[in-house]
């Protein structure tokens, strides 16, 4: 009963945020209109007013160009809530550059995906909406570390296997923790002062679809300049598991373990990005960085908050977040009130930037209303997280004609 | 299953695939084939242990089927027709019964594939197919080739294979044009089911089976499923010793998960295609329109779409002036109307569903005809480039793209393009050598992609009952 009325309360402030958000967002307002939803009741009303994840993506590539930079602009106009400087970002020679005109006249912190098949996701999220990211993400840790760990209030040195500029997603969040962060802290990168561009990405994955991972030779020599320069001391790292497995698989056949402080924090997600690790692979990565402090993240570009991984297991649902799962096949909204799996879809209410009503691109397995994750922490939560494509019955169906897996 | 999926599939009558070697049907076992959320529990034999029986271990095994004049083989396939027509056990009935709970293809399509499946095994075709492809004359007595530079003699004759086809699921037929391709090379053939369609080609072996269990060409006939890639059936199965031709449908999807395939085999791909059209709608008249609509629905709907011809992108080039986004319009419309007439209206699948949506809410210059969240639907371009998720169109989604010139239209086309079907048909004769040149395997007039389908001829661009052939030279 108690749930019920939950849900009853977070379908209300979804139907709020929807009549304020399509004022502005004209996209929205078009979806909502075609959908014929004026109100959102319940969650099949919800259903319909999601955006595709595709949707931001859902340019021409044609309008990477740089002669179709208002294209382009007008393109994101439409999925935004504040008005852009057409002219401004209309000059930018490039990607890059049309970016950071978006952070410097508009507030708006843009956050691009890797680029898979040529084009980038855009999400336009305002700064606001990336500290307050960082602040939930800061009190998630405090709540499932017991009150043992943060990300902001302690100063670490922070250690990053990745570009110091950019803006994906790690990039823009470790900026904002930094900025966040009192004292400022020191912090080493892979690629100090260095940009991951977004047109150097739109260049090198146009036929790529997997997310580019580093060397791991290079890596390595990042991490023995890390050990050289904080040994001991406890340090903030963010990162991917392969990444992070690959270092300290490394260290620990050369007998090096513990090399940081016992107070350091591991904040990471993304999974294993289809690698096969070793099944004790996070004892590794916490016996070499010498930390129990290892905090793991469902998230993606389109979400302000993130899911954090408790220790049975289960990615516990933000309280900002409404969420369901739909059918596979017929992709109605399966029975919130019971456990069921299905194609992940939700709403994030902390977005108003843009509108965060989503269906994934994930399957996944969803608790019902009374359910109850062993870890003690109250709310839903979500666990066996697949890409529906492969979900949706690729595997050993051949076809002779050009189709994507589960057509 | 996990109890989710359980939950979801809400399945939970097990279907049982049978496995067929040389006529013999292997007893049902329980090894449980990986199923998906939605779809049924499938269950076949675990043939690791069977690859003795399953392969022949010297070429010379074959000599039985070398030995048969192509009119038995032909008797023997007509009468195969005949008894699958008649379907006096139910077989046929009961694969179509299989197929429907777990494929994308329409009712009245499976119906009409399994009709098609009869047809090809009928005396007739069987015949021409035999005449015009010089079947016999190339295949069944060592031929004159050419002299040599000692002016000795140099004769030729191609001799039947152990071949393996890894075959596609996607339009049942496949199966039954492999059995008589096979059949009429004379060759001992292993065919790997595809998850997609478990039950066409079991139900055509078991038929030959009642008609003559010993016949040579049952003798050299096995089917069986086993999960792509698993080491224990292919590390002993993709063999040189033992396999010569590895006939490879979907190209990436047959060896995705098969990465024991060695370059000692003569490994032949076909696929994966797509089909496209070139229409010039500035030489198609207003009263034309309606004609041009139906014979591209025509084409677009055939087999539900799901064929390696089907097209899925029309370039239609209209030069730019008053009223030709209007024209563009129209012909979407046209299409949209002829489709609805053609096709059962389905719902989309969920991804093309949420991939057209996207497009609805984000894109500027594309416009969607149809109606929200199925199927028929028409996608019109008006930036001159093809959606990115044409590979997920099925069951009646097309796409126009507008270009300003034929040369566009040229510069679209790749080998992936198996066929393009062209309108006015006069611009056939003008287009088809730049369109060959380019990539693409099979010209064909809009509304004639499905209909005349050239079985003697090449396919994908080669020869396939040469290929399937070993060709042994006598200087």
């Amino acid at each position: 009963m108690e749930a019920e009325t939950d849900y009853k309360r977070q379908l209300n402030h979804a139907s709020v945020h929807l009549a304020k958000l399509r004022e502005d967002i004209v996209a929205l307002d078009r979806c909502a209109e075609a959908a014929g939803i004026r109100s959102i009741e319940t969650f099949d009303d919800l259903s319909k007013v999601l955006f595709p994840q595709q949707v931001y993506k859902s340019y021409p590539k044609s309008y990477l160009k740089p002669e179709n930079r208002r294209q382009l602009t007008q393109w994101l106009q439409q999925l935004c809530a504040v008005r852009l400087p057409e002219d401004e970002l209309t000059t930018a020679p490039t990607i890059d550059e049309w970016i950071d005109t978006l952070a410097n006249l508009a507030d708006i912190w843009l956050v691009h995906s890797f680029g898979t098949g040529g084009k980038l996701s855009l999400v336009p999220r305002a700064r606001m909406e990336w500290l307050s990211g960082a602040q939930h993400v800061d009190g998630e840790i405090r709540k499932f570390s017991g009150g043992l760990a943060d990300v902001l209030a302690t100063p670490r040195p922070v250690i990053q296997p990745t570009f110091e500029y950019g803006a994906t997603a790690a990039t823009r969040a470790v900026q904002t923790i930094r900025e966040l962060s009192l004292p400022a802290r020191e912090a080493i990168y892979l690629h100090p002062k260095q940009r991951r561009s977004a047109d150097a990405l739109l260049m090198s994955r146009a036929a790529d679809s997997k997310s580019p991972l580093p060397d791991p030779d290079q890596m390595s020599r990042f991490f023995d300049q890390a050990k050289s320069k904080f040994a001991g001391e406890d340090v903030y790292i963010f990162g991917v598991w392969p990444v992070l497995y690959d270092v300290a698989s490394d260290a620990l056949s050369k007998g090096i373990h513990h090399v940081f402080g016992p107070g350091s924090v591991l904040h990471t997600g993304g999974g294993t990005k289809a690698r096969a690790l070793p099944s004790d692979f996070t004892d590794s990565v916490k016996k070499f960085v010498g930390t129990e402090q290892v905090f793991e993240f469902y998230s993606m570009t389109e979400i302000i908050p993130a899911f954090p991984k408790c220790r049975f297991g289960n990615y516990h649902v933000p309280s900002s977040v409404v969420c369901c799962v739909m059918d596979v096949a017929s992709g109605s909204v399966l029975d919130t009130s019971k456990v069921n799996r299905g194609q992940f879809a939700f709403l994030d209410l902390l977005a108003s930037m843009y509108w965060g009503g989503i269906t994934t691109g994930d399957v996944v397995t969803l608790s019902g209303t009374n359910d109850r994750c062993d870890c003690g922490n109250a709310g839903r939560y979500l666990f066996d997280v697949a890409r529906l494509d492969a979900v949706a019955g690729g595997d050993d169906k051949i076809s002779c004609a050009d189709t994507a897996p589960g057509t | 299953m996990t109890p989710a999926e359980s939950m979801v599939s809400g399945l939970s009558k097990a279907l049982f695939v049978p496995t067929l070697i040389r006529g013999r049907e292997l007893a049902p076992a329980n090894a449980r084939i990986k199923t998906f959320p939605g779809e049924p529990v499938v269950e076949a034999v675990d043939v690791a242990g069977e690859l003795g029986t399953l392969t022949l271990s010297r070429p010379e095994g074959l000599a039985d089927l070398q030995a048969l004049p192509m009119e038995e083989i032909v008797a023997f396939l007509a009468e195969v027709g005949d008894a699958l027509a008649l379907d006096r056990h139910s077989r046929i009935e009961a694969a179509i019964a299989n197929h429907r709970q777990y494929s994308n293809m329409s009712e009245r399509m499976l119906t009409d594939q399994f009709k098609y499946i009869v047809d090809l095994f009928s005396r007739d075709l069987l015949e021409r197919w035999i005449r015009i492809a010089r079947i016999d004359d190339r295949m069944n007595q060592w031929h004159e080739l050419a002299v040599a530079p000692s002016k000795k003699p140099v004769r030729m004759r191609a001799v039947g294979c152990r071949s393996l086809h890894v075959i596609a699921g996607n339009v049942p037929s496949i199966g039954g044009l492999t059995i008589i391709r096979s059949a009429l090379v004379r060759a001992d053939a292993i065919i790997k089911l595809p998850r997609n369609d478990l039950f066409t080609v079991p139900a055509i072996i078991k038929t030959m089976v009642d008609v003559d269990a010993k016949h040579p060409i049952v003798k050299h006939l096995s089917a069986a499923y086993w999960q792509g890639g698993d080491p224990e059936v292919e590390g002993g199965l993709y063999n040189s010793e033992c396999i010569e031709k590895l006939v490879l449908w979907g190209g990436d999807d047959a060896t995705r998960r098969s990465p024991r395939i060695g370059a000692d085999m003569d490994v032949i791909v076909f696929g994966p295609k797509m089909g496209v059209a070139i229409v010039d709608l500035d030489a198609t008249s207003d009263d034309e329109l309606p004609r041009l609509a139906a014979l591209l629905a025509l084409d677009v709907c055939e087999l539900d779409q799901m064929a390696c011809f089907s097209p899925r992108v029309i370039y239609t080039i209209v030069r730019k002036g008053h009223g030709s986004v209007d024209r563009c319009k129209e012909l979407s419309r046209s299409v949209l109307d002829a489709m609805e007439r053609r096709c059962d209206r389905s719902p989309l699948r969920p991804m093309l569903a949420q991939c057209i949506k996207a497009m609805q809410i984000g894109a500027i210059d594309q416009v969607v005809f149809g109606q929200s969240g199925m199927s028929p639907r028409v996608l019109l371009s008006l930036d001159g480039e093809k959606v990115e998720f044409v590979e997920r169109f099925s069951r009646g989604v097309v796409n126009i793209v507008v270009l300003q010139s034929v040369e566009q239209a040229l510069a679209k086309i790749s080998i992936k393009n198996q066929t393009v079907a062209v309108y006015p048909a006069h611009l056939k004769a003008g287009l088809r050598d730049e369109i060959g040149l380019r990539g693409a395997q099979r010209i064909v007039d809009v509304g004639a992609a499905a209909v005349d389908v050239s079985l003697p001829g090449p396919q994908d661009g080669f020869d396939v009952l040469g290929r399937l052939c070993r060709w042994v030279v006598e200087e």
